[in-house]
């Protein structure tokens, strides 16, 4: 007590101290000791001070205007805590109004971006290497071949909720070794040689080849898929080009539908249809079409499964497909140019390729795959490679072979880099250049380097005019490429990918299969790919009256009219089911194999849509009791309550159960239930401020009553962007923008637009020598 | 796997059926490193000690893990534990080790994450900095340190392989990056090793795509590549100059990859003559079931160490923190979840089903290194495997009384079939400089080694 006392007088003397210094002809625009110490003397530090301050926070060492400067985080967390009325807490005595309305002004002041405010630190993002999906995405744009290299590299390391944090994309040996590799199958098939363009028929007998039904019976001249399932063909097309998949089909004809089938390319559909003969005749279907090269699993599908066994006539019991055989021939395009060949020559050769052309070959290849024009030295190293090549005998397609894949592999293809004058000075500060503007453009927006349009605008200089990259920025947003920022960002995000390994209990939830998993997932994409592209408030996210759903899905969610595979837009009518707390992909990821878990949904909106994520739990922390006997003796809530009354557990799980409990009605899959197992569910909840709310829209309610959401995707939008974990000033940079909607829900274009015009997307600083940051 | 252009047929005995699966293994007689013989590299006196390191997530549950005998040593007993009932045709070749811990894994005040820093100190003794990305810091691991020593003989100088890719979404562990919870082997302290997880691609790696190329299209390649990394490391100097002092070291990253790929054409090119291009079937990819997968990294591992191509490798069954179900074993629920099992009887069935399953796994690789001939023994002869995780209890989340145990003979320098009882708690570490001893690296310390684990 005496030590607080002391702390007291001193915290009231640096007070003193400063108003006294107060510069003549008025106040200061914003003074910490004057405006935020009376504030903390009489009310926080108590709480929040001596050894061992609450919740980790110290207010009780900073007494001036350069001490607050060097803390900011400290402020950033009491901003927001008075922003949400969070402290100082109920239990305690009232504050002073007038010391906390001057404490505010103080921090919105410093720490917004207005005048008065503290200069923003661009911050500095490292050197960055290609993610998975921009290498993929990245090759496939450099040569316009469907190629899907990015399925030969392993997955990057997460951190920050993303798989493009610059720190954590390394280079280990073998990955290097893939990147070689892929270069040269890569130059391969963009540079064709005369093996590669050989058209080649192949037949396969459908019965020798691996069904997805278990074989039973005598060996047959056919394959009988007697269930839905396909016959599959693992096979190694030459290089990606035009195909024709053709197949010899019959069927066993019964119920009132003709048999039907369906083509696959891995998870592509390639076409569907119907067989009209029974068993005893034979028609052949085929599909033409592109193909990609390397590793494919084609497959033909029985789609229609139909057994009545009780049916009068035998004959018309049971429908089956019958595969006799499997026949692939191309590539078709054998004499036309290659579209990256169409691309790379400018001087219009196809065949045989030009020595003339090369240096400007190079020149154009370099520029447009390094995202910057080479300069004469590169280009000249570039193609004393050709001559070498040639001098050891390669024709010159294999030279130039050799030297796109020479491209691939230089760090300035495999890294985005941006080069500073003085990269070891942390007290310079410059714009991005054109060029580096819109690679950080386009690989926000698209995973992928800028096309040819953004790239020629950096050309000419035009980029870092703030309304043409303003434009640019629409533009790529309205493209189709921004699935890209879709799948890469948001549905990250949101965690989507986890739904891939989500294994709900095979025994309790039969029907689902990978089937549903797929139309969960897309239900998510194609919704956030609306909300990005068609100018929606980010407040749809939660309450919007529209998804996607195809047959299967709607027959999940118990939703008639809905028929066929492919998804399309519905409307939503059921209130509970709007927005993405009703999709059946997040309800699924965030429950066990075998029950809902209110804990983890609860966790999921705090975390990912509110951005307070509760702290981990102590270690050794009690487990509930899920055994058949427990959750037959008293539903989960009782067990969740009794686990809540430890008092280590309380703080948290109040707040966390509360949101989960609400989406009770929403089983382990998402399914609608009225039951848990023998119990009604409960689906009300009690906010640890008392209020009470029932089901998902009241939640909604709740969610939506403050500018959480937006806080968050800014946040997100910004790490996604820079490649790195926020700092302090990127955090006020992105709250900032926020603050500017004074409570409205934004657009997601109007915050992707606003985010790009930040310092921090547009600048960069020197680096600090000693941590290297 | 049907290869669009003509291949010549392959044998049957060239795929093993497993569980009703085909499961197309390079295998025993197709394998046999003919070459090799031809050389007299297996024919030494003494072979080669090779190392590998298994890793299972989650800790175990240890009473049907530790064998009940009494004593600082003691033989193993006539009946195992249940947890190591699959090791029992094993059992002289097994040395299970108690009482040894990771302080390191510990929070330090650092709080939760015990996945993370299970995993990543498993094998570098070392505590991992807690951080979401930025400055990522662990220890160099012992099977990297042992590679940088005896890595040159061999064409890689070690393999890594695992069943899980980096998690593919969120934050893996209370604030520390996912790059701990799924990395055991370390290059450097910045650096985890990638893994390898498809079995195909790993293939791949060890023999090549299979292609039918004579020794000069053979020598013509290599000499491709070698002028490819020779162009990007140039590159990369040329760039370096030009960066920051961190941008600066992730180009040395990249340098020293492309150093290690130029080692290995070498070795490469100087084989060329001798090994002809292997006939064997690719792996289809990745399989569908968990245990055809484990065991067929496992396989291939035998295979690349049989051909002398590593003498090291680690293998993550899983990643920490990992919660796959295992139906097919009786066990619905996720690993992670069960094994908070609070001791709920019905919890602790599920986990002490899961610790057998991979225990199997493990045995059916040793299994395959003994059944492999090897110069005058067979491989586990010449082989130091150590099995374990750096999860003491799951529900407790302890480091101390981890489950270990080491499989092999080390080339006649551990005695096992034995059950050692060491003074709780020492250092893992101490066991670590004793694996090092015996691969000739002699380090004064490793991690937080005290002193060294006595196995002969």
């Amino acid at each position: 007590m005496a030590i607080l006392a002391t702390l007291a007088a001193t915290l009231a003397m640096q007070g003193a101290a400063s108003n006294h210094g107060a510069p003549v002809g008025g106040a200061p625009a914003a003074d910490f000791a004057r405006d935020v110490l009376p504030l903390l003397r009489d009310t926080c530090v108590d709480c929040h001070g001596g050894k061992e301050p609450a919740a980790g926070l110290a207010l009780d060492g900073t007494r001036d205007e350069a001490g607050a400067r060097a803390t900011i985080g400290t402020w950033r967390r009491v901003r927001e805590q008075l922003r949400r009325g969070a402290m100082p807490p109920p239990e305690a005595p009232a504050a002073d109004e007038g010391q906390i309305a001057a404490a505010r002004a103080w921090l919105d002041t410093r720490l917004g971006t207005g005048p008065g405010s503290w200069p923003l630190d661009a911050g500095r993002t490292p050197i960055r290497r290609l993610n998975r999906a921009e290498y993929g995405n990245t090759v496939r744009d450099l040569f316009d071949l469907p190629l899907a290299p990015e399925a030969k590299l392993p997955p990057d390391e997460v951190g920050y909720g993303f798989d493009n944090i610059a720190e954590l994309l390394t280079v280990p040996p073998l990955l290097l070794e893939k990147y070689a590799a892929l270069a040269e199958e890569i130059a391969a098939a963009a540079l064709p040689g005369p093996e590669l363009r050989t058209s080649v028929t192949r037949r396969f007998e459908a019965e020798t080849l691996p069904t997805t039904l278990q074989k039973h019976g005598a060996a047959q001249r056919v394959a009988n898929l007697y269930s839905a399932g396909s016959v599959n063909l693992d096979l190694e097309l030459p290089r990606a080009g035009e195909y024709v998949v053709r197949a010899s089909l019959s069927a066993d004809q019964a119920g009132p539908e003709k048999a039907r089938f369906a083509f696959r390319a891995g998870s592509r559909e390639l076409r569907s249809g119907e067989v009209s003969c029974d068993e005893r005749g034979e028609e052949r279907h085929e599909w033409r079409g592109t193909l990609e090269g390397g590793r494919q699993r084609l497959a033909v599908a029985f789609l229609n499964d139909y057994y009545k066994e009780d049916a009068p006539d035998p004959r018309q019991r049971d429908r089956n497909l019958l595969v006799d055989w499997i026949e692939v021939e191309g590539p078709l395009d054998q004499f036309a140019p290659t579209p990256s060949e169409r691309r790379l020559f400018p001087c219009g050769a196809a065949h045989p390729h030009v020595r003339e052309c090369v240096p400007a070959l190079l020149g154009r290849l370099a520029a447009r795959a390094w995202r910057r024009p080479p300069n004469a030295l590169e280009v000249g190293q570039l193609l004393g490679l050709v001559d070498d090549a040639l001098a050891a005998g390669d024709s010159l397609t294999e030279a130039l072979r050799h030297v796109v894949a020479a491209v691939l592999v230089s760090p300035r293809f495999l890294f985005r880099t941006e080069l500073d004058a003085a990269p070891d000075d942390p007290g310079t500060r410059r714009p991005l250049d054109d060029f580096e503007l819109a690679a950080r453009l386009s690989y926000f927006c698209w995973s992928s380097l800028p096309d040819d349009r953004l790239q020629g605008l950096a050309e000419q200089g035009l980029l870092r005019n703030p309304a043409i990259l303003a434009d640019e920025a629409r533009r790529l947003l309205r493209d189709v490429r921004s699935g890209a920022l879709v799948i890469n960002c948001l549905a990250q995000w949101l965690q989507l990918r986890m739904l891939a390994g989500a294994a709900p209990d095979p025994a309790a939830f039969p029907s689902f299969d990978d089937r549903l998993r797929d139309a969960m997932r897309l239900e998510t994409e194609l919704f956030l790919e609306a909300i990005v592209r068609e100018g929606r408030p980010l407040s749809d996210l939660l309450d919007a009256d529209f998804t996607f759903m195809n047959e299967r899905l709607a027959r999940h969610y118990g939703i008639d009219g809905v028929t066929g595979d492919a998804m399309r837009r519905v409307r939503v009518v059921d209130p509970a089911r709007r927005g993405l707390l009703g999709h059946a992909s997040l309800l699924t990821l965030t429950s066990n194999p075998t029950r809902t878990s209110p804990v983890k949904r609860g966790k999921f909106v705090l975390e990912r849509l509110l951005g307070a994520p509760p702290p981990p739990p102590p270690p050794g922390v009690g487990v509930l009791d899920d055994g058949p006997q427990a959750t037959v003796a008293s539903t989960l809530r009782e067990r969740l309550a009794a686990h809540r009354a430890d008092p280590s557990c309380a703080g948290c799980h109040q707040k966390m159960d509360a949101l989960g409990f609400a989406l009770e009605r929403f089983g382990p899959t998402g399914a609608w239930r009225g039951k848990d197992g023998p119990h009604p569910v409960d689906d009300r909840a009690a906010l640890p401020d008392g209020r009470e709310l029932r089901g998902p829209a009241d939640l909604r309610e709740v969610l939506l009553e403050d500018d959480s959401l937006t806080r968050t995707l800014a946040e997100k939008l910004l790490t996604y962007a820079l490649g790195r974990g926020l700092g302090d000033d990127d955090l006020r940079a992105a709250h900032s923008l926020v603050d500017r909607y004074h409570g409205k829900s934004p657009s997601f274009e109007q915050l992707l637009l606003d985010v790009v015009a930040l310092p921090a997307f547009t600048t960069r600083r020197g680096g600090l020598v000693e941590n290297g940051r | 796997m049907i290869h669009f252009a003509t291949r010549r047929p392959l044998s049957r005995r060239t795929f093993l059926r497993g569980a009703g699966v085909a499961v197309a293994v390079p295998w025993l007689e197709a394998m046999l490193p003919r070459a090799a013989f031809a050389r007299g590299l297996l024919s030494a006196p003494s072979a080669p000690l090779r190392f590998a390191f298994c890793f299972a997530p989650n800790g175990k549950w240890m009473e049907s893990w530790t064998p009940a005998t009494v004593g600082a040593e003691a033989p193993l007993p006539e009946t195992l534990p249940p947890t190591l009932l699959p090791l029992a045709p094993l059992r002289e070749s097994l040395l299970v080790l108690s009482g040894l811990a990771h302080r390191n894994a510990e929070a330090l005040g650092d709080g939760p994450g015990d996945h993370a820093r299970a995993a990543a100190c498993f094998l570098t003794g070392a505590h991992p900095k807690k951080t979401e990305g930025a400055e990522i810091r662990n220890g160099v691991s012992i099977d990297q340190r042992i590679a940088s020593a005896a890595g040159a003989a061999t064409r890689f100088a070690s393999l890594e392989v695992g069943c899980e890719p980096p998690l593919v979404s969120g934050g893996c562990d209370s604030g520390y990056s996912c790059a701990y919870s799924c990395n055991i082997s370390w290059q450097s302290p910045t650096t985890p090793q990638l893994k390898e997880t498809d079995p195909r691609a790993l293939f791949e790696r060890l023999f090549g795509e299979g292609d039918d190329l004579t020794p000069e299209q053979r020598a013509r390649r290599l000499a491709r590549r070698r002028s490819l990394l020779d162009y990007a490391a140039d590159d990369a100097r040329r760039l370096s100059v030009q960066l920051g002092a961190a941008d600066r070291r992730r180009m040395d990253e990249f340098l020293t990859g492309i150093r290690e790929l130029e080692a290995r054409i070498e070795k490469a090119e100087r084989a060329a003559e001798s090994e002809p291009a292997q006939k064997v079937v690719k792996p289809a990819g990745i399989p569908a079931d968990h245990g055809d997968h484990i065991r067929l990294l496992s396989d291939l591992l035998v295979v690349a160490f049989q051909a002398d191509l590593t003498r090291v490798a680690t293998h993550m069954f899983a990643n920490d923190g990992d919660n796959r179900s295992y139906p097919a074993i009786g066990a619905p629920e996720g690993h992670h979840e069960a094994s908070h099992h609070g001791n709920d009887p019905r919890k602790i069935a599920f986990v002490g089903k899961i610790d057998r399953f991979h225990v199997e796994q493990w045995a059916a690789f040793l299994t395959k290194l003994a059944a492999t001939p090897d110069a005058d023994g067979t491989l586990l002869d010449h082989s130091l495997v150590l099995y374990g995780a750096g999860i003491s209890d799951g529900n407790r989340h302890n480091h101390d009384q981890l489950p270990l145990a080491l499989a092999g003979r080390g080339n006649g320098t551990v005695r096992s079939g034995r059950h050692l009882r060491i003074a709780d708690p020492t250092p893992a570490c101490n066991l670590f400089l004793s694996l090092l001893d015996r691969a000739g690296v002699r380090d004064a310390a490793f991690g937080d080694s005290t002193g060294r684990v006595e196995l002969g």
